[in-house]
């Protein structure tokens, strides 16, 4: 294996993020016409709020299923409904094995990469294989 | 809602295999290629014999990484089945619940014994959205 990689080789920096305002059912059509299982939430600063969860969108989309909830009850619900608001932050200049390890022990598969405080971009679990993968023969 | 529809009506028919003797190097390339998080391992009879996850691919890579231990096949790393397989005709409401409480985010589906397909979290959440609000909102 060449190396030592670093987080920043493989970290996407040209992701989108949810406003804490954006409803339900647009996180929703986000996820599914972009093929992806979760994204960001920050506010206009740039400021991390959470990472909104597939798991936490199926449940209220089952709540009106069993008629816990109304379809405009659904409708109004926001990205920050949907998100967990804790979450850990991985460092730009962190190493690329470093970073797999932390993968491997927290159940996320996406996670916001920060330098100074500031959100620079995000990595996953599948940027990291993919990673590891191109650098071994 | 009156009308609960089943896990047939959502769950993905055409899903990718996994051969238990595939070499698990193209395993990691198929799973990256078709952006899957995981596939079903289903052997010559059809019988379902593991999943191998994405962090069951970063586990191997982050080992292959440290030692020139040979790659090889998906049944050497595949994990067992985390739980029971789902009937088709179980109402959806019903197996979003058990996806929601369950780290899997897939199950096989099952008609007399027989595999038919898998159902995912995915296929849940774009199967109820479509339902409550269309196919393109």
């Amino acid at each position: 294996m060449k190396g030592p990689f670093k987080v920043n080789d493989f970290t996407d920096k040209d992701f989108f993020t949810f406003k804490p305002e954006t409803t339900v059912p647009e996180v929703v059509t986000m996820l599914i016409n972009k093929g992806i299982f979760g994204a960001i939430v920050a506010d206009e600063k740039g400021k991390v709020l959470g990472i909104c969860s597939e798991k936490a969108c199926l449940k209220l989309y089952n709540d009106v299923f069993e008629g816990k909830m109304t379809v405009e009850e659904l409708s109004q619900k926001k990205a920050t409904d949907v998100m967990y608001p804790e979450f850990q932050t991985i460092a730009e200049d962190l190493g690329l094995i470093e970073a797999a390890q932390i993968f491997l022990n927290v159940p996320y598969r996406r996670l916001p990469v920060v330098t100074s405080g500031r959100l620079v971009g995000q990595i996953t679990r599948r940027d990291i294989v993919k990673g590891i993968d191109k650098f071994i023969e | 809602m009156n009308d609960i529809p089943t896990v047939a009506e959502f769950m993905d028919k055409e899903f990718t295999k996994l051969s238990p003797e595939l070499p698990l190097k193209e395993a990691v390339n198929i799973l990256i290629k078709k952006q899957l998080l995981a596939a079903l391992v289903v052997d010559n009879n059809e019988t379902l014999v593991g999943i191998l996850s994405e962090k069951d691919c970063l586990k191997i890579l982050l080992q292959k990484a440290y030692s020139q231990r040979p790659w090889g096949m998906v049944k050497d790393y595949m994990h067992e089945i985390p739980a029971a397989a789902m009937p088709s005709e179980m109402p959806a409401t019903e197996a979003a619940s058990i996806l929601i409480g369950h780290k899997s985010r897939r199950f096989p589906v099952v008609e007399n014994g027989k595999l038919v397909g898998q159902i995912t979290r995915r296929d849940l959440l774009r199967g109820m959205h479509t339902q409550l609000f269309g196919q393109d909102k």
